[in-house]
């Protein structure tokens, strides 16, 4: 038989269909970002700071100085990371919900949801 | 070798032809993801109507938030007024002052039907029949100057003149008669009411929309936060306003507590809070507050009047059989301990 | 029989071009960290539809490995996220293509969500957070992109050389003898 070198077969839009479907159902079943919330910086899995308030946080691990994490108000972000590529810092600003990932340094920093924060009272 | 390039060009039409059309809905799912996708905004009305505070907080994307929260509320206060027993204009107030058949409109009759329901169930734990006695401890009035403990002589006449087996209700002519003299009084269970109500407005004008309304502390979700996830509910401790003793993870039904720190006075260091036990006459004792969860507000505000009630006597029965009339209980007692419906365990865990 | 010079040349051939393609795409932006468009990869997809599995997950090998050097990511751990999710996405193109059910852009498609799978899981492991996961639907998604322009290669390159009248690909069971796959046109226009 000779295979004919169709560029779309009927399975083909089938696979993309699943994708998008599952990445479609992603965003619909993904939270918003919703406000207050802690971030938690951790190298190596290892959670090494867990903070809700505003500041400049320096990531050091064995005396060596890897980044440092700025959390403003809503926002968190990476500056002066050691990593050659920088692709931390470039990744920008991210609210709750959101994280920067530095691969080189390991370093992986949350902005977690707080749960705490309650929408009603019952009484 | 002519014929050749003009199929291979027709080839090539086909396949850019292909590409096209992929490349659109690709594209076009896109935006769909990455641009369309805001969250749905959320309207806050605040208003104070059935005697409390409501707040209501609905979001919409087939109508305006902000007009069905209006909406909402309109609906909330006609109930109030329908049903306000102060008030000599109302309906409930037409009800008690007659002596003889009342014919009733069907919500009347409904609501009515509801509240005799509870009271079997609980017998006569809820008891939508203490007007009298209600008016006797003045938690009828707005003003709590020169409040005083009945006397236990005027507590007994009064328990003469309650009992909810005084409601004859007549299904065939849809109407209601007062036997001996007793008063309907049906703030236990008309805020749960009004907040059903809204719940089926809100959902007639638009089956999607989500959110919640409050009319002092009890809860009536109409949907998921942003569609997806549940409210984050604290149960408030009788204590202390601003803690909280649990939290509960609402994505439809309904939350109501009561409480002895809703309405309530003090002599000589003694609590007397608004919470009657139908069977002394007295502020039922034992519990501080009572929280249920089910799947409809009537069904949370009724039962969480009667699991108050009984708490203090039989905590076991109620944390247990209560389940079993769809209301899942949390009681905070008097010393703090918190005793709780294992069904409740559902919603407490954020999913 | 299989022409192993043949074999050798035609990896090293694709390899190059593929590590060529990998250094110059480096300067397209891409929007997500860690990510690039995989533009490199036709050359993989390449191999693997004409040559067979074998010479597929060989190009990848030799355009990560020299990709890696020349950017100076060798051996980090930005190169192993990468360096399994190439091999195991040639491997499962080479699969995808024997099974005969997907087309070209069917078979790159697999490539690029293999290799964002794999990518992610080594990521995992590498940081030991799960964090990483949230990145993957923007790397499905992107990566579609970059399947469908590769597969468009990949067509471009078989009209063009059964065109000029060599066999690109007929059947899976070619690979053993593949030494005919290099036909000059005029035996092919013979042949006819």
């Amino acid at each position: 038989m000779k295979r004919t070198g169709n560029l779309f077969r009927i399975w083909d839009i089938a696979i993309l269909v699943v994708i998008f479907s599952t990445v479609a159902m992603f965003f619909c079943f993904h939270t918003y970002g919703e406000g207050s919330g802690y971030i938690e910086v951790s190298v190596n899995g290892e959670v090494v700071l867990k903070t809700s308030a505003d500041g400049v946080y320096p990531v050091v691990v064995n005396g060596k100085r890897l980044l440092s994490v700025v959390k403003d108000g809503e926002k968190v972000r990476v500056e002066d990371s050691t990593c050659p590529l920088k692709i931390c810092e470039k990744m920008g600003t991210v609210g709750p919900g959101g994280v920067i990932i530095c691969v080189p340094n390991k370093v992986v920093v949350k902005f977690v949801h707080t749960n705490e924060s309650v929408d009603v009272m019952t009484w | 070798m002519r014929a050749r390039d003009r199929e291979i060009l027709l080839k090539l039409n086909k396949e850019v032809l292909w590409l096209f059309v992929t490349g659109s809905v690709v594209v076009a799912t896109l935006v769909v993801l990455f641009l369309l996708r805001t969250p749905p905004s959320y309207y806050e009305y605040n208003g104070f109507t059935l005697g409390t505070y409501c707040r209501i907080y609905v979001s919409s994307e087939k109508i305006n938030s902000k007009s069905l929260a209006e909406m909402l509320f309109t609906e909330l206060d006609r109930i109030y007024k329908k049903y306000n027993a102060n008030d000599p204009e109302s309906v409930l107030s037409k009800i008690n002052v007659s002596q003889d058949w009342v014919d009733l409109d069907e919500e009347t009759f409904v609501l009515l039907d509801a509240a005799l329901k509870f009271s079997n169930m609980t017998e006569g734990a809820f008891d939508p029949t203490l007007g009298n006695l209600i008016h006797l401890w003045g938690f009828d009035r707005l003003d709590e100057q020169d409040v005083r403990v009945p006397d236990s002589s005027e507590i007994e006449v009064a328990l003469l003149h309650t009992g909810y087996k005084n409601i004859l209700l007549d299904r065939q002519k849809r109407r209601a008669k007062l036997l001996n003299g007793i008063h309907i009084d049906l703030g236990g269970i008309a805020k749960g009411y009004a907040l059903d109500r809204v719940y089926q407005i809100a959902k007639e004008v638009d089956p999607d929309c989500t959110g919640f309304v409050e009319a002092g502390g009890d809860i009536r979700i109409i949907g998921p936060k942003f569609g997806s996830r549940p409210w984050v509910i604290g149960i408030r401790d009788p204590d202390d306003t601003n803690e909280c003793v649990g939290y509960l993870y609402l994505d439809s039904g309904a939350v109501a507590t009561s409480g002895d720190y809703e309405r309530y006075f003090i002599v000589n260091g003694v609590r007397y809070h608004h919470i009657l036990d139908p069977q002394t006459g007295y502020p039922a004792r034992g519990i501080k507050s009572a929280t249920v969860v089910a799947s409809t507000a009537v069904t949370a505000d009724a039962l969480s009047t009667a699991a108050f009630v009984l708490g203090g006597k039989n905590w076991e029965y109620v944390v247990l059989d209560f389940p079993k009339s769809g209301g899942h209980v949390l009681l905070v007692d008097k010393d703090r301990n918190i005793r709780k419906s294992p069904s409740l365990s559902v919603y407490e865990a954020d999913r | 029989m299989v022409n192993h010079s043949v074999r050798v040349m035609r990896t090293a051939l694709l390899g190059a071009i593929g590590t060529a393609v990998y250094l110059i795409e480096t300067l397209i932006p891409f929007p997500l960290p860690f990510g690039r468009w995989g533009l490199s990869n036709f050359t993989v997809l390449a191999a693997a539809i004409a040559f067979g599995t074998r010479e597929a997950v060989s190009v990848a090998l030799v355009k990560s490995l020299l990709g890696s050097i020349f950017t100076g990511t060798f051996l980090g751990p930005v190169f192993f996220m990468s360096f399994f999710g190439n091999l195991t996405a040639a491997f499962a193109q080479g699969v995808a293509w024997k099974l005969r059910i997907f087309g070209i852009f069917g078979v790159s498609l697999i490539g690029s969500v293999v290799n964002n799978m794999v990518q992610v899981t080594a990521g995992r492991l590498i940081l030991g957070s799960s964090a990483i996961f949230a990145l993957l639907p923007y790397m499905l998604v992107l990566g579609s992109f970059g399947a469908f322009a590769n597969a468009l290669i990949v067509k471009r390159v078989w009209s063009h050389a059964s065109s000029s009248g060599i066999i690109f690909s007929t059947s899976s069971k070619n690979v053993e003898n593949d030494s005919s796959r290099f036909q000059s046109s005029e035996s092919q226009d013979r042949g006819r």
